[in-house]
């Protein structure tokens, strides 16, 4: 536990330093806050700009967080997933662990420190970015009132965690970024394919982070949510745990 | 008592058999000297006394407890310099150290005492500079304070002074040298004149396994004077003397080099009398005659061979 | 221009966090002559001109080790 502690601080100030928690926290503002602007004036712009281009509905607040969770899914949790990608690979590259373990630094703690702080990070930037869209798009379309808004958030929070846990037990396998980062994408994208098997689709995690406008509009109910999350709930965890176990065995 | 035990370990990578039944004591207050040619093996060996690699067979006790691989319950005993020590380049020594201290859970305030203490004796105090601008030498340095940050009872130092210069080389063996008698040393090496330098006890690591271990007066009693230096005045007096000798098995394996002859010999005390007699019947006055101290690179050379 | 003048407000913080990215780029640039690629010219032309994404790229790839 003091090892923990002890390494969370150093962690939090190397990702000052090394501003992993700058360009996050910058990249989920700019797109928490230009989802909704750009939903509203797009097409206004084009028209404007005289393309021959009629707008032919005008854009709801619905269209905002359908921009939103583009972004999100997208930009947001590449950024997260590239940034964090070396959270290892530097360590293992330079071999600065194997001081800190051969002093009694306990192998699991390291694996939950850079889980965690991945995590806060993640966590901060997601909600505020959240933050900035739901006050555009209250501000822009001041009239509409949206259910299940927060929900629907928290539902892509959730999946983060999961892509987090990929991610680390990437970082432990691999020591290189570039691999790592893949590993991360070829599980993500054999969800994605998962997906679009009949009867799994509406267990799969990718749920989470694929129908939280349907969520909004009332396309789908909260319910269809219970599953996917619990699997992805289950999913992180077990993620997490073979991190921990292969970075026991592994070699410093 | 043996503050570090090892009981007959293996080890191999692949088809290669690195460590083949390594039998090794480090008592206490000891300054040891573990010696092996690159790639012998003592990199392999030290990683597992530090259970950063998993024997084949055997057993190493530190302090009476069991050493388990990838546990870091009986490193809390030991120190560990690696020979190239890697820090975080933003941090200074002393942020270094703080965090070393608070993994080890040391309070703030010992921290502070100990890092300012450890800092004076490494020669690092008043170095405000961040680690990434330091040389190797003085990384060598905070390595050894880091090591005994937590006053371990021994001190595991991977050749800590292959990679400096003749300045940085002595700094580190110097610092070594201050804290024996608080702190059991064991350090590899490939440089035998520091062994020579600071050691009581030595292990010669060949083939896997040791072939020579003890305090160093015992090794080097153990091979005393086995050889002997004969300095004609001439190159003719040589040839003569090697001429005269020619009956004898003596000149087996003996060295030539201008006027100057070495003779190895088991009973060095017989092969005198043998030498003398030769040299007054020949008539030969020889410039010089002297008896060689062995050094640890002649037994060496001996037992590698 | 009514349509402007509707979305100005709505851009400033926008702006802000782009020219503070900007900012930090050149600053670490300036201050930092290492690069894992490129030199400080093209780092700091992309830095300038490609809003948000030239920074954002500058400190993911192209920032040198500390040391």
């Amino acid at each position: 536990m003091k090892g923990y502690i002890a390494f969370i601080k150093k962690e939090f100030v190397e990702n000052l330093k090394n501003y992993r928690f700058f360009i996050l926290f910058t990249i989920f503002a700019i797109f928490g806050l230009s989802s909704a602007f750009l939903a509203k004036f797009t097409p206004e712009i084009i028209e404007a700009l005289g393309a021959g281009f009629e707008a032919t509905e005008e854009p709801v607040a619905l269209d905002a967080w359908q921009q939103f969770y583009k972004n999100i899914s997208g930009v947001g949790f590449s950024a997260l997933i590239i940034l964090f990608g070396s959270c290892m690979s530097s360590e293992y590259s330079k071999g600065t662990l194997l001081l800190l373990v051969t002093k009694g630094l306990a192998r699991p703690a390291v694996i939950l420190t850079k889980y965690t702080v991945a995590a806060v990070s993640m966590t901060v930037s997601f909600w505020v970015s959240f933050v900035g869209a739901y006050g555009y798009t209250d501000h822009l379309w001041p009239d509409t009132s949206l259910s299940y808004i927060v929900p629907s958030a928290f539902f892509m929070w959730m999946i983060g965690f999961l892509y987090l846990s990929i991610l680390i037990l990437g970082c432990v396998l691999f020591k290189q970024t570039f691999t790592s980062i893949l590993f991360t994408g070829g599980i993500v994208a054999l969800f994605s394919i998962f997906s679009m098997v009949r009867p799994l689709s509406a267990l799969n995690p990718i749920v989470l982070a694929s129908r939280n406008v349907d969520l909004i509009s009332g396309k789908i109910s909260i319910t269809e949510f219970t599953v996917p999350f619990i699997i992805s709930v289950v999913l992180s965890v077990v993620f997490l745990v073979a991190a921990i176990s292969a970075f026991n065995k592994k070699q410093l | 008592m043996n503050v570090l035990s090892i009981c007959n370990l293996s080890k191999s990578f692949g088809e290669q058999k690195i460590i083949k039944n390594l039998n090794l004591s480090v008592p206490e207050g000891s300054v040891f000297g573990f010696i092996g040619q690159n790639g012998a093996g003592k990199t392999t060996t030290m990683k597992m006394v530090l259970g950063l690699l998993q024997p084949d067979e055997g057993e190493i006790r530190v302090c009476n407890e069991p050493v388990r691989f990838g546990q870091t319950k009986t490193n809390q005993y030991i120190g560990y310099l690696p020979d190239v020590p890697e820090f975080y380049n933003y941090m200074t020594a002393i942020q270094y150290l703080t965090l070393c201290g608070e993994i080890v859970g040391l309070s703030k305030k010992i921290i502070s005492q100990k890092g300012q203490r450890l800092l004076s004796l490494v020669g690092l105090d008043g170095v405000e500079k961040r680690i990434g601008g330091y040389s190797r030498g003085m990384k060598q340095r905070l390595g050894i304070a880091q090591a005994l940050l937590a006053d371990p009872k021994l001190l595991i130092c991977d050749e800590p002074t292959s990679a400096l210069d003749p300045v940085g080389r002595k700094e580190i063996l110097d610092i070594l040298y201050k804290i024996r008698g608080t702190t059991t040393v064991l350090f590899s090496t490939h440089i035998l004149s520091d062994v020579e330098r600071i050691c009581d006890h030595v292990a010669l690591l060949n083939d896997g396994y040791i072939a020579v271990g003890g305090t160093l007066s015992e090794i080097k009693a153990l091979h005393s004077h086995d050889s002997l230096l004969i300095e004609f005045s001439s190159e003719a007096d040589l040839q003569q003397f090697k001429a005269s000798m020619a009956k004898q098995p003596l000149l087996i394996g003996s060295e030539e080099k201008g006027r100057e002859m070495i003779i190895h010999s088991r009973e060095m005390k017989k092969a005198q009398h043998t030498i003398f007699s030769t040299l007054a019947e020949a008539d030969l006055a020889p410039v010089k005659v002297a008896l060689m101290e062995p050094s640890l690179e002649s037994l060496f050379l001996e037992v590698i061979k | 221009m009514s349509l402007l003048q509707e979305m100005f407000p709505l851009l400033i913080p926008i702006f802000v966090l782009d020219v503070i990215l900007a900012v930090a780029a050149v600053r670490h640039i300036l201050w930092h002559p290492h690069y894992r690629f490129g030199n400080r010219a093209m780092w700091l032309v992309l830095s300038l001109v490609v809003v948000m994404f030239g920074p954002i790229i500058y400190f993911v790839f192209g920032r040198g080790e500390e040391k």
